[in-house]
């Protein structure tokens, strides 16, 4: 079984590089780091990643306009997005099932078994 | 006494005074007029009786001048007696006879009766017998016979008649001689002709020489010249006008106090009823020793063609005068009444405009103290506004500052998390890692909750109010703690009650509240309890009571309020703790489960809604919260 492939989508380096540690620790994800928000596209159509971890807030480009972008490219549409913010709490993506407004969201900070459930569940969805 | 009374009075006083003057003085100026002609009456009368005194005083001249022919001891023939009678007498109508009575001694009566005998042949001294009947005079020392007599016609019966045989004609004549003046007798009846009518005789003595004395009047005496009147005659010839007087008279002979003889009656030619209340007598002037009088009335008509019409038309005058006068009262009085009721409208309508006034001015008060009270009531709420929304403001700062924080420590924490979660996995572990490890993971997830309970505290500054039932709500913020609930063995038992009044709130704030709220009794009791949640509704006054309330704050006693009370089984609150437990960061959990913000934010939430928020001790044990709102 082939690992799966993680875009993180995140200015703040250190996180990228802990997500990127954590979850190749696991062995079932293979991790590619974009810092800077307006190279997402570009990194994801080099890339070609299962799922996307993407910020929102971000100095260059906020997330929900990477994923609005994203549902405009007729090669990218289908690439899963889970929002990884700071923007949410934990009690509202528990309260969700972390979704809001159809997307799928995970509070920041997260622990690394939530996040693999919930990426797990994302890409069981489909 | 109202006005149409007063007004028929003063109108019945007018026409009362108004008579009774027009007839006063109408009778007044009749009486006035009345006396005028009363006066120019007995003037009338005045003049009729000179006329008549002038009238008998003229015809007693006539003797006076037949005395002439006596003068100087003359004595004159018969017929030349008779040829001055008859021309005296043609002159008068009214006098009856002349005649020469001289004074005859009984010595000297036959040469006498011889000497007379050539004009009568038969005659001869005579006195009336008892009988009536003239016989011949008895003997006596003197005769004073009737010897000549002019005119003979009508007068035979007298000739020869000696008056001294009547002893009260004797009187007379002596009493004439005596006094040497003209007497008159009373009247006699004088039948002798076609119309009866009274007459008189005066005797005129004669004297010879110029006697002086009483006996030398006796003396000298030698007979009287006698005119016999008709008082018809005379008082007829005294007419003074041709026209009518109209007046009636009666002429006496007043000269006998006890015997009153009517000398003659003059009926007014106009024939017209005397007026019987107007009389006036005038007394004549002496007339040959004789008192008489005219007693006149006057006709009617002598005073109704006199009257004049003044006395009328001053009173019909007057009588118009007070009908006009009455009629203008009555007119005033008229006006006066429709002025008066015209005025008692005006100031009915006045006192109705003023009574509304001044209800309009009770209304406008108590609408000013109603407005005031709204007025005081909108600026305490706007105080409160105001209050709230500097709160507001500067929480919304806290917000914004917060957000910001959150952002930038969550990022940090983040990655500590993953880097603790890395360190879990991937090292070497003993005990003492392991509890590091542990301890570093609870530390993230406490600075994780603080952060988001510091933004939930700042965030719940803003709230969307809709009119909402309270019930709903609870049952929402009751599923989402259902987890819980299970979890902790928690039975809930719901007292609810329906058609709760709506109120004001923000549904999503109102369910972290309950939610706050649940959880914290959910903690309280641990593995087993039961829940009682209960709404009802009320007036606040009934409830201030039951809640020992310290005061209504923004609430008014007469609101109507919506009421939930929740109630656990749980430790309840300890006492030292129960004036801390809405302090911010104060937590009776243990580290890392409890932030110690739920009921600030609570109670943040609750205020915002300008509810109250009650937490106390139960006396059977556990906690009851109780929250009231205020219904719309």
């Amino acid at each position: 079984m082939s690992k799966i492939k993680i875009l993180v989508v995140d200015d703040e380096e250190s996180l990228t590089r802990m997500l990127k540690l954590n979850l190749e620790e696991t062995g079932g994800f293979e991790v590619k780091i974009e810092n800077q928000g307006s190279n997402t596209l570009t990194s994801a159509r080099d890339y070609k990643p299962d799922l996307i971890l993407l910020d929102i807030m971000m100095p260059d480009m906020i997330g929900s306009e990477v994923a609005e972008k994203m549902l405009g490219d007729e090669e990218l549409k289908d690439i899963k997005i889970i929002f990884l913010t700071a923007l949410v709490s934990k009690q509202e993506t528990e309260a969700t099932d972390g979704r809001i407004a159809g997307r799928s969201f995970i509070a920041k900070p997260v622990n690394i078994d939530e996040l693999i459930e919930s990426i797990e569940k994302e890409l069981g969805n489909t | 006494m109202n006005l149409k009374h007063k007004s028929v009075l003063i109108i019945s006083l007018v026409l009362f005074v108004g008579i009774l003057a027009s007839g006063l003085s109408g009778w007044s100026l009749y009486r006035t007029d009345e006396k005028a002609i009363i006066n120019d009456f007995r003037k009338d009368v005045d003049e009729r009786a000179a006329s008549f005194y002038r009238e008998v005083t003229i015809n007693l001249e006539t003797l006076y001048s037949l005395s002439v022919m006596f003068s100087e001891g003359n004595l004159p023939s018969l017929p030349q007696f008779s040829v001055e009678a008859k021309k005296i007498l043609n002159r008068h109508d009214d006098i009856k006879a002349l005649e020469w009575i001289p004074r005859v001694s009984h010595s000297d009566r036959l040469a006498y009766e011889k000497e007379n005998r050539h004009y009568f042949p038969n005659f001869q001294f005579t006195e009336r017998e008892s009988q009536g009947h003239m016989v011949k005079a008895k003997d006596r020392s003197e005769y004073y016979p009737v010897y000549y007599v002019e005119p003979v016609k009508g007068n035979e019966a007298a000739i020869g008649f000696d008056l001294a045989s009547n002893s009260v004609r004797r009187e007379t004549l002596e009493k004439s001689i005596r006094n040497a003046r003209p007497l008159a007798t009373a009247s006699i009846k004088l039948v002798q002709e076609n119309e009866t009518q009274k007459g008189f005789l005066v005797f005129l003595p004669i004297y010879k020489g110029n006697p002086s004395t009483v006996a030398e009047y006796h003396l000298n005496f030698r007979g009287f010249i006698l005119g016999v009147f008709r008082i018809g005659d005379i008082f007829r010839n005294s007419v003074l006008s041709e026209h009518p007087m109209g007046i009636n008279m009666i002429l006496r002979d007043e000269t006998s106090d006890s015997d009153y003889d009517t000398l003659n009656f003059h009926i007014s030619r106009t024939g017209i009823p005397a007026n019987e209340s107007i009389v006036y007598k005038k007394y004549l002037p002496d007339i040959s020793g004789r008192k008489w009088s005219i007693t006149a009335k006057p006709t009617i008509s002598y005073i109704s063609v006199r009257r004049s019409r003044l006395p009328v038309v001053v009173f019909f005058t007057g009588i118009i005068l007070t009908l006009i006068m009455s009629l203008y009262i009555r007119f005033i009085s008229r006006q006066t009444a429709i002025i008066k009721q015209n005025v008692v409208e005006r100031t009915q309508r006045l006192s109705e405009v003023n009574l509304k006034l001044v209800k309009t001015q009770k209304e406008l008060k108590i609408e000013q103290e109603r407005t005031k009270e709204l007025l005081e009531m909108r600026t305490e709420e706007l105080r409160e506004t105001q209050l709230q929304l500097f709160q507001a403001e500067k929480m919304d700062t806290i917000g914004k500052l917060s957000a910001g924080i959150a952002h930038e420590v969550k990022n940090p924490l983040a990655v500590i998390q993953l880097g603790i979660n890395y360190f879990q996995k991937s090292l070497h572990k003993d005990e003492d890692i392991d509890g590091i490890i542990q301890d570093m993971d609870n530390a993230v997830h406490r600075a994780d909750s603080v952060i988001k309970e510091l933004v939930d505290f700042s965030a719940s500054r803003q709230l969307k109010l809709e009119k909402q039932e309270l019930n709903p709500v609870i049952g929402e913020s009751l599923l989402l703690v259902n987890h819980e609930l299970t979890k902790h063995n928690i039975n809930v038992e719901m007292r609810l009650e329906e058609n709760l009044p709506f109120i004001e709130i923000d549904r999503n704030k109102l369910q972290q509240v309950f939610i706050n709220v649940l959880m914290n009794a959910i903690n309280a009791m641990g593995s087993k309890g039961t829940l009682l949640i209960r709404t009802y509704t009320g007036e606040l006054k009934n409830e201030i009571k039951k809640h020992n309330l310290s005061s209504t704050g923004q609430f008014r006693l007469t609101n109507n309020i919506v009421v939930i009370e929740i109630e656990d089984t749980g430790p309840g609150i300890n006492p030292e703790d129960e004036n801390k437990i809405f302090e911010p960061f104060f937590t009776t959990k243990k580290a890392g489960v409890g932030t110690g913000l739920g009921l600030t934010v609570t109670e943040n939430i609750v205020r915002l809604h300008n509810a109250y928020i009650d937490i106390k001790n139960r006396k059977e044990g556990g906690v009851i919260v109780t929250i009231i709102f205020k219904a719309t």
